[in-house]
């Protein structure tokens, strides 16, 4: 039978689709095949996991031919654009494997604040672009330290989910439920990604006081739902989400397709 | 009965899928049987093919799938069960009518005599 999810893990793992749409092939492609390995062994088959695999034809040409089932949208919103860096980037700084605690979460720190700098500058030239005669190194010595606090703030975060061992409980071999791995995860995203945005937007406040009170306004307006109602409902759609990652990964991450 | 090879099939899964749904509700593996019995195993097919075939005519709305009912739950994964929509039986329609078409002109040349 593990030879048979093998198999079907083979040909939906590469693809690049959203996880609620590929465990529907995985559950598809495995009825279908445990199916065709009874009937080869209602018909004394020697061999019936070899027969039913046969049959069903190779990964890589099947592989191709759901991808381009996916639709165009899903596809992008799957590619995980936002970790692919993130991830690229720390390989670049070396194997986090044997890192301690604190080295670990300077570099999370470092990676969260060179990928978000670039985002910073263009606020920082919109605000020039706004208010010319705003003076450049006011600009920069208010930005710069608390962007750093900020870059801190997530690095302080990273280091008390590690050192209090909360990590440990999102491996796969701690028996927690998904749903409670998934909420470790999420709080630890959200409590981190907070503090940094947080520390950005005082900067930002304090830098936009003398834009005109009708836009201080309708900033003001536009941030408070944001924080009473868009961050709990944002916080549960990650739980949720990253359960439903768990729960994939638990059931079929453990199987090498390489093999 | 000979076998038509896998070519020779090339786009016309979609449209014999939704003959056979036509005929009522069935998940993929019932579809495959149907197909093998209706063409007396004449039908040379790699079953994965009909998985994507399924999947896109159920993007355009020409079929409509649902898991089945947990009371007929049996060990290991679900099935699922696709069933014709109005609009697939529309489409399934239009498919035969092109197809009589195409076998009334091609066989006339065919079937010439010289």
């Amino acid at each position: 039978m593990n030879e048979l999810r093998l198999h079907v893990e083979r040909i939906v793992r590469p693809i690049v689709a959203s996880t609620h749409r590929k465990n529907r092939m995985r559950e598809e492609l495995l009825r279908h095949l445990t199916t065709a390995f009874d009937e080869a062994l209602e018909e004394a088959c020697a061999d019936p996991s070899r027969r039913a695999i046969e049959r069903l034809g190779g990964p890589a040409a099947l592989r191709s031919e759901l991808q381009e089932t996916v639709p165009r949208w899903e596809r992008l919103l799957s590619a995980n654009v936002i970790f692919r860096p993130l991830t690229a980037m720390e390989a670049a700084m070396g194997s986090p494997e044997d890192d301690r605690h604190l080295r670990l979460a300077t570099r999370a720190g470092l990676s969260v604040a060179a990928l978000t700098l670039p985002l910073l500058l263009l606020i920082g030239v919109g605000l020039r672009i706004h208010e010319p005669d705003k003076n450049t190194t006011e600009l920069v010595t208010t930005m710069l330290p608390i962007f750093c606090l900020a870059a801190a703030a997530f690095s302080a975060s990273t280091y008390l989910f590690r050192r209090t061992g909360a990590h440990r409980m999102t491996d796969v071999s701690c028996p927690a439920p998904a749903w409670v791995k998934a909420g470790l995860v999420s709080a630890h995203i959200i409590v981190s990604l907070s503090l940094f945005l947080g520390t950005v937007g005082v900067t930002l406040t304090s830098l936009a006081v003398n834009l005109p009170r009708l836009t201080g306004a309708l900033a003001s307006m536009a941030c408070e739902p944001l924080l009473y109602l868009i961050a709990p409902l944002g916080f549960a759609a990650l739980v949720y989400a990253m359960a439903q990652e768990r729960r994939q990964y638990e059931a079929w991450g453990h199987l090498d397709i390489d093999s | 009965m000979k076998q038509i090879a896998r070519d020779m099939l090339r786009g016309h899964l979609e449209g014999m899928v939704l003959a056979v749904l036509a005929r009522g509700e069935a998940h993929g593996y019932e579809v495959l049987q149907r197909l093998r019995e209706e063409s007396e195993n004449a039908l040379q097919l790699k079953e994965g093919s009909l998985y994507p075939a399924l999947y896109r005519l159920e993007k355009a709305a020409y079929v409509k799938a649902r898991w089945e009912r947990e009371g007929a739950k049996r060990p290991g994964p679900r099935r699922r069960l696709y069933t014709i929509t109005s609009k697939g039986k529309r489409a399934l329609a239009t498919r035969q009518e092109e197809w009589r078409h195409f076998t009334r002109v091609v066989g006339r040349i065919l079937e010439a005599q010289p």
